[in-house]
């Protein structure tokens, strides 16, 4: 398009009344091109630097022993529009998350949530997840699961996804543990 | 309305032994996507690279999404990187064949906006096959990269659905931008009718380009051509959805202001006046056409309207070059139509204007960082118009905002080694506490205990399977089976039989009433003694086996605390998994450090290369604002001498007034203007 734009300007001054040079400047500057260059090397090393603090942090603070992540994923939510969620293990509220609309259409296009990243020890425990939403008809409407899961020493993922049924035209939430 | 579905621990076991491995690759690709789809580019981006450090490389489709995601931020060299060396050939998978086309039609759009053509030409020289989607993409990529030479472009390829379908492939190459792009290189090459055809269609055809495709969208953001421009006065809300119509239009109008264009070169104002008449007022092109306009209007001696419009473009556009010569040509045209000293006081006024911005200029110069005045934000505007000059600000931005997430990480970075910190306090805390509990200790004697427990088990159990075989005298199994009662039974069945073993040393053979009273006291031992022996030899089953649990049980339990114990060791003994985290915190601290150094010193140089990028726009300026003083004082010139000649003949013609009048007149008024 720049193109476009910069021939249009060619063009023009042709009308110019007086031998003034409006060419526009090189387009490229070497010096300008080595500070870009410097920059995206700049920017691309932030980036790095970025990941290896966040992955020391989730290994200091989540070791595979006792990390237990908990995902939200929705397919594809034409019975149900997700307002928020709330996650209680052993009866504890460990998660909640409302939703914006741009969050929500995010899972709707198949994204995934990471809802609740936290650490637990070795044992029983029962997880609850209760959804908040409302159905084609506009009423508040929530959704339930309780999930029983044994946490050994090995990291453990647990998604909670929001399935349509065509059958009945509800939404129904099933709880898939990730197996590594 | 609450439904609750329970899931049963049972279901998902069942569900774990018989699911393969969940795939993971995919799950982390839709997580990425979760970030991308909000327009969280970078998160994406950390999320990718998460993924690769975690399952160790990136399959075919994430390593693309990868590459996609570097373009959007603006990382061309890494994705370029990635892309230039895909092996495409060898992948059949149609998806992948299709992102790697958009990734790399938008690697090359994207070095054609920077001017860096050569770029552009490698990334669009890897592209192997385009299909008709894409082909109007790729045909004006070509254009745009290897102008003004023509290339050879691939041949569209088509699906079976397509293959049949002959409107979808004029369709392709019937896109608006290839037929303006055509139109100019006709106008360049001087082949005006040719040019004329295409534009002639151009300006009222209307086009609804397809809805992108979800990786044309995750690649590219840019706004399509002149659509945020047109009619920004009316509506400040454009975002990432623009309005084709607004897009069909500007190309519109495009098209009509070349038409004019090409009219006005060949000297046919009318039909240039036509062209323009009807074109719309919140155009993005609307100061050229005005321009355009005027110029005609003014060449066909349409000077009202002439008047009128350069009037509104030298007031409306200040600070343009079409603005500036709009004055020119409207002091000509006042010193032509209307008086000559109009003529002049217009281009006294001018004089002035062009002196004003000269000075406005050289205020700007002084400070160009710091804006004290309007006129300075308006220069500084205007200066961002020149590419370089706009990029280097961008570039300028990138870097606070590189700085300030820098020191957000190393606040991390501290962060984490405090917590490192309290991690080794705790450890060193466990230890402590271990070695004061003694536990090893304390677990030796619970070892000792549960030995003892299970010898006397087993010493029992083997004494029933000797009583079972009729070895009577067996006693042995009862311990440790009775309850406290009948213990303290056996007990007091014991201290009896020690009795009479004592009354019988005591008392001799031939005392027969004792010995007879011993004998009742034996058989009425004997008779108490069989009688819980039978009791417990009832129990004796239930009860062997709930010991052989409660073993079983305790052999669990020690089994646990040896393991914790064991890892407690491992844990308080060995220091590496601590000391690799505190190695890396440590890199990473100093990377944050050298980093923060890094953009500091490119901050400098990029302000210096924008101090000397305004430095030359300035002069640029201010050579052509003084090539418009020049030329504006050579016009007053003329003017007074248009006057002293007029006034010369008016003289002559009534023989009123001496010569040296004239000439000091005349000199007076040369010497205001070159003031």
């Amino acid at each position: 398009m720049k193109k476009i734009s910069l021939l249009l300007f060619m063009v023009l001054i042709n009308f110019s009344f007086f031998d003034i040079s409006y060419a526009q400047e090189p387009e490229k500057n070497s010096s300008a091109s080595n500070l870009a260059k410097e920059l995206e090397q700049l920017k691309s090393q932030v980036l790095q630097l970025n990941l290896e603090l966040f992955i020391l942090e989730e290994d200091l603070l989540f070791p595979a022993s006792t990390q237990v992540a908990i995902f939200v994923s929705v397919d594809i939510g034409r019975f149900f529009k997700l307002d928020s969620v709330e996650v209680k293990i052993n009866d504890q509220d460990v998660a909640g998350f409302l939703y914006t609309d741009r969050q929500r259409k995010s899972l709707e296009q198949g994204g995934i949530q990471k809802l609740y990243l936290g650490n637990l020890k070795m044992g029983s425990y029962q997880l609850t997840a209760i959804f908040n939403g409302l159905d084609n008809d506009g009423r508040n409407v929530k959704r339930a699961a309780n999930y029983q899961f044994e946490k050994d020493d090995e990291s453990l993922m647990i998604e909670l996804k929001l399935v349509d049924e065509t059958s009945n035209f509800r939404t129904k939430v099933i709880v898939e543990e990730w197996v590594l | 309305m609450l439904s609750i579905v329970f899931m049963p621990s049972i279901f998902a076991r069942t569900q774990q032994l018989n699911l393969a491995k969940t795939d993971l690759a995919e799950k982390h690709y839709l997580q990425t996507l979760f970030y991308y789809f909000q327009g969280q580019n970078e998160t994406a981006l950390t999320e990718v690279g998460r993924t690769q450090l975690r399952l160790g490389e990136l399959d075919k489709k994430t390593s693309l999404l990868k590459a996609g995601l570097q373009i959007s931020i603006g990382l061309q060299a890494q994705a370029q990187q990635v892309l230039l060396a895909f092996d495409h050939k060898n992948t059949a998978n149609e998806n992948i064949q299709e992102l790697l086309l958009v990734a790399l039609l938008s690697l090359a759009e994207q070095f054609i906006e920077q001017g860096k053509m050569a770029e552009a030409q490698d990334a669009l020289s890897n592209i192997l096959r385009v299909d008709s989607r894409y082909y109007s993409q790729y045909t004006m990529l070509s254009q745009l990269a290897y102008w003004p030479t023509k290339t050879n472009l691939l041949k569209m390829s088509t699906d079976k659905l397509e293959k049949n379908n002959e409107n979808v492939n004029a369709d392709a190459l019937f896109s608006p931008y290839i037929q303006l792009n055509n139109a100019l290189r006709h106008i360049e090459n001087k082949e005006y009718q040719q040019a004329i055809n295409l534009l002639n269609v151009l300006k009222v055809s209307s086009w609804f380009s397809a809805e992108p495709t979800f990786w044309q969208t995750l690649f590219s953001k840019k706004l399509l051509f002149g659509a945020k421009e047109y009619g920004a006065n009316e509506d400040n809300r454009y975002t990432e959805s623009i309005s084709q119509g607004k897009q069909s239009l500007a190309i519109n109008d495009y098209a009509r202001l070349l038409l004019a264009q090409i009219y006005v070169q060949k000297a046919l104002f009318e039909k240039a006046l036509s062209e323009l008449q009807t074109f719309p007022q919140h155009s993005p092109y609307r100061e050229s056409a005005l321009y355009l306009f005027a110029y005609s209007a003014q060449q066909s001696k349409h000077y009202t309207s002439a008047f009128n419009i350069f009037t509104l473009l030298h007031k409306q556009y200040p600070y343009s070059y079409l603005g500036w010569q709009s004055g020119e040509l409207l002091a000509e045209q006042i010193s032509k139509q209307q008086s000559l000293n109009q003529g002049l006081q217009a281009y006294q006024q001018l004089e002035e204007f062009y002196q004003q911005r000269v000075t406005e200029l050289s205020s700007f110069s002084l400070q160009p960082f710091k804006f004290q005045n309007e006129a300075q934000s308006i220069w500084l505007e205007q200066a961002l118009k020149e590419p370089s000059l706009s990029n280097l600000y961008q570039d300028l931005a990138q870097t606070n905002a590189l700085s300030k997430t820098i020191k957000k990480l190393q606040d991390k970075s501290h962060w984490l080694a405090e917590t490192i910190a309290l991690n080794q306090q705790r450890k060193a805390n466990v230890v402590t506490s271990q070695k004061n509990n003694k536990q090893q200790v304390q677990l030796n004697l619970l070892l000792t205990k549960r030995t003892a427990l299970a010898e006397k088990l087993s010493i029992a159990l083997a004494s029933e399977v000797a009583l079972s075989h009729g070895e009577t005298h067996e006693t042995s199994w009862r311990d440790g089976f009775a309850n406290d009662n009948e213990q303290a039974w056996l007990n007091r069945i014991n201290k009896s039989k020690e009795n009479l073993i004592y009354l019988k040393k005591k008392y001799a053979i031939d005392d027969k009433n004792q010995q007879q009273s011993i004998k009742d006291y034996q058989q009425r031992l004997n008779r108490v003694e069989g009688a819980l022996n039978w009791q417990l030899y009832q129990k004796f089953p239930q009860r062997s086996w709930h010991h052989k649990q409660a073993l079983k049980i305790i052999d669990q339990s020690l089994a646990r605390v040896k393991n914790q114990q064991s890892k407690i060791l491992i844990l308080s003994e060995s220091q590496s998994s601590l000391a690799i985290i505190i190695e890396k915190q440590l890199k990473s601290a100093a990377t944050a450090q050298r980093l923060l150094q890094k953009t500091q010193h490119l901050h400098a140089q990029i302000i210096k290369e924008i101090t000397d990028n305004i430095a030359g726009y300035i002069n640029k300026q201010q050579h052509i604002l003084a090539q418009h003083i020049l030329s504006t004082k050579r016009a007053m010139a003329k003017i007074l001498e248009h006057i002293a000649s007029n006034d010369l003949k008016i003289e002559q013609q009534l023989e009123l007034s001496p010569k040296h009048q004239v000439d000091n007149r005349f000199t007076i008024s040369n010497k205001e203007v070159i003031r």
